[in-house]
């Protein structure tokens, strides 16, 4: 501007105009008011308020599905338990596997942890003439561990805690041995952490007292035999011992206490596992020259499942587990939680009334994009979440109604023919393909049907929520020279929110312990109409798909 | 008279008061500007309401580096160029050579006109003659901006520009003569 050459023109007008400020009129603020007042009831709304339907679903999936994983990997089903204690037997040493039975007999249910205090003692039984010292330290950790037990369940049991005390400190082989000191108060911490259970208590709580109440006695007169029998267990004991020990000094009266504690562990720990008082009866009244290793093997022939157990903790074999909750076996491991991305192509199906929509039927092409959360729950059953975009093509029809002049009659004026037009509404209809962009959350449930090596199929059933997130919509074009009279959409414009009901199969197959492909065929059907009710008589439409993806399991 | 950026924090806010003030303040600038480019006050009306729309909607585009009323002028300019660009306005490019020389105007006659007149003089050029004269001669732009806005070579601006001047001559000329001879 500053090296432009002048001109008169331009410095005329530009002086003319330079402080030109007409008034407008008022009609011109009246619009633009009205402009501003309707562009802030139509301005588009944010992000989250737009898609605040979809973000509350969103949450309420998330919030099931925390909940969902919560409970799977605080070990809440089945199989996790089954799978710890199959792990604990296998993994155990021998020279552990009294403390660690111990702590399992705590873990367990009510009869598995029976049925194990019967196991670990009889286990004991056996070892207890091969190694003496070896049978005090299992007799001194079964006592104190009964007698915690009792402590913690009852104020009556705390007297049993202090004869059990009493006869270790009194004893001075025991004291004497760290490895039985040591061993004692493993268990007894074990024992303290663990979870009591009043049956096991109470049974134990029996067992201790009797059990005391003979040792107490021996050590007192060591020279005098025991033949006062408390009950039939001890009895039993009470024959064995003397049985075995003929001339009693102090430390065989010591040894010949352990081994009545042993004994009368053994009988009760029988009691206890088989929990039926004739069988007991029936032991009690056999031979009593029988030693104690010789009652184990009975025992052991008697109670086979029992058995069984014992050996399985024994051996650390994880052989045929029976009466363990074990999982149906798979050939690869199961995971908790898996991700997958699939692509989805489809058809849906309307039907539709003749009189709005130029078919009976018409279809609308999709193909979506997901990706899925799945929490297996059960080992059948998995909750499958996720978050998808799907796109839809659908054919829109338009009504176009215009004016046309149309020669209706011709007259001949001597030299020309002159012709008389009439204007004519005329109309047709015109066809456009539409997409619609959807965001989707389906929420669903799966279950296992049928399973075979890597091979498995599954049933699904839930609902998915769709929300449209985009719509390009066109317009017909009308050909230049018409008269437009109107256009009108026919084809109702489509529901923001919709809701559909989804239930499919699907084939998985397992490619590696991390990844697995599936293919599902899924069928669709909406909750309600598709459309914006506009009069359309429009029925539900359906869909039916097919699904690739590959999960990655975790 | 409320200091511009509290005017515009308010009219950011949606404040009715605050959009109308603004209005007032500012509308009688933009609506000469508007005058300016369009062929008939009705077309000035629209164009007025549409700059305004886009400058409230601009608006906290605005970063206070330049007057507020600059801001406001160019974009009200830019609208009628979309305005003009949208209706498919033609812009004749004729050799430079071909335009005769342009007759000299005497201050004289030019004074005697009010605004009014010489706003009717700008109405009646052709669109694309119009643009081009009030984007140069008025607001200031060169030729090589002008063709770059308006999306034309810079010799079709130029072309643009001395047919519009030569219009402008003769209308001035024409309009005086036609005054002189009913005076006398």
């Amino acid at each position: 501007m500053k090296n432009r050459p002048e001109n008169k023109i331009d410095e005329l007008f530009s002086e003319a105009f330079k402080g030109y400020s007409p008034a407008p009129p008022g009609a011109v603020w009246d619009r633009i008011k009205s402009t501003v007042a309707d562009d802030s009831k139509n301005k588009p709304k944010s992000f989250w308020i737009k898609y605040r339907m979809f973000f509350t679903i969103a949450a309420c999936l998330i919030i099931v599905s925390g909940v969902s994983s919560a409970y799977l990997l605080s070990g809440g089903s089945d199989l996790s338990s089954g799978k710890s204690i199959s792990l604990n037997t296998t993994e155990k040493s021998q020279s552990d596997r009294t403390v660690d039975n111990t702590n399992e007999i705590s873990g367990t249910t009510n009869n598995s942890m029976t049925n194990e205090i019967a196991d670990e003692t009889n286990y004991t039984q056996k070892t207890t003439n091969q190694n003496n010292n070896s049978i005090i330290n299992k007799t001194a950790g079964t006592v104190k561990t009964g007698n915690n037990a009792s402590e913690n369940s009852a104020s009556e049991k705390s007297q049993a805690l202090s004869n059990a005390e009493k006869t270790t400190v009194k004893n001075p082989d025991l004291s004497s041995k760290n490895d039985v000191a040591e061993k004692s108060d493993k268990l007894s911490s074990e024992s303290k952490s663990a979870n009591k259970d009043l049956i096991y208590n109470n049974s134990s709580e029996k067992s201790v007292k009797t059990d005391l109440q003979n040792a107490e006695a021996k050590l007192t007169n060591p020279n005098e035999k025991l033949t006062t029998p408390v009950d039939n267990k001890t009895t039993h004991t009470a024959t064995a011992d003397s049985n075995t020990e003929k001339s009693v000094n102090t430390e065989t009266a010591v040894n010949n206490n352990e081994q009545v504690l042993v004994a009368a562990n053994g009988v009760e720990s029988k009691v206890t596992s088989n929990n039926d008082d004739a069988k007991l009866n029936d032991h009690s009244n056999d031979d009593v020259s029988h030693n104690y290793n010789d009652y184990a093997k009975n025992y052991e022939t008697d109670n086979k499942p029992v058995i069984l157990k014992a050996e399985t903790m024994k051996d650390s074999i994880t052989g045929p587990s029976i009466d363990l909750p074990v999982p149906t076996k798979a050939s690869y491991t199961p995971s908790k939680f898996a991700i997958g991305v699939h692509y989805t192509a489809e058809n849906l199906f309307h039907l539709t009334d003749a009189k709005y929509l130029p078919d009976q039927t018409y279809n609308m092409t999709g193909n979506s994009y997901e990706v899925s959360l799945n929490f297996r729950i059960t080992p059948k059953l998995t909750l499958s979440t996720g978050i998808g975009y799907t796109e839809y093509r659908e054919n829109v029809y338009y009504e176009v109604v215009h004016d046309k002049q149309v020669i209706v009659d011709s007259v001949y004026t001597g030299s020309e023919w002159a012709y008389v037009y009439e204007t004519q509404t005329m109309t047709y209809e015109e066809q456009l393909k539409n997409s619609y962009s959807y965001v989707r959350m389906p929420l669903s449930i799966r279950y296992k049907l049928l399973e075979a090596e890597r091979f498995s199929l599954h049933a699904s059933i839930g609902g998915i929520f769709s929300q449209i997130m985009n719509k390009m919509e066109r317009e017909p074009v009308i050909p230049d020279g018409i008269n437009l009279v109107s256009v009108t959409r026919k084809t109702p414009e489509q529901n923001t929110y919709t809701i559909m009901f989804a239930t499919g199969l699907s084939a998985h197959y397992k490619l590696s312990d991390f990844l697995t492909l599936a293919g599902d065929v899924l069928y669709k059907t909406n909750m309600s109409t598709y459309y914006k009710d506009n009069g359309t008589e429009m029925k539900v439409p359906y869909s039916i798909g097919f699904r690739v993806g590959l999960y990655a399991n975790f | 008279m409320i200091d511009d950026k509290k005017l515009i924090k308010k009219c950011l806010k949606k404040d009715t008061g605050a959009l109308e003030e603004l209005y007032k303040q500012f509308s009688p600038k933009l609506y000469g500007i508007c005058l300016r480019y369009t062929k008939n006050k009705m077309e000035a009306e629209d164009l007025l309401h549409d700059g305004f729309i886009r400058i409230l909607d601009n608006l906290e585009t605005y970063r206070g580096d330049g007057s507020f009323e600059g801001w406001l002028c160019r974009i009200m300019v830019t609208t009628a160029i979309n305005y003009y660009r949208k209706k498919g306005t033609r812009y004749e490019d004729v050799e430079i050579n071909n335009i005769g020389q342009e007759d000299v105007i005497e201050n004289d006659i030019t004074s005697m006109m009010s605004h009014n007149e010489m706003l009717d003089v700008i109405q009646q050029l052709p669109e694309g003659y119009r643009v081009v004269f009030n984007m140069y001669a008025i607001e200031g732009y060169s030729h090589k901006e002008i063709s770059e806005m308006l999306n034309i070579s810079e010799n079709t601006s130029k072309t643009q520009l001395l047919k519009a001047r030569r219009t402008l001559q003769k209308k001035i000329f024409t309009d005086k003569q036609i005054k002189y001879e009913k005076s006398a």
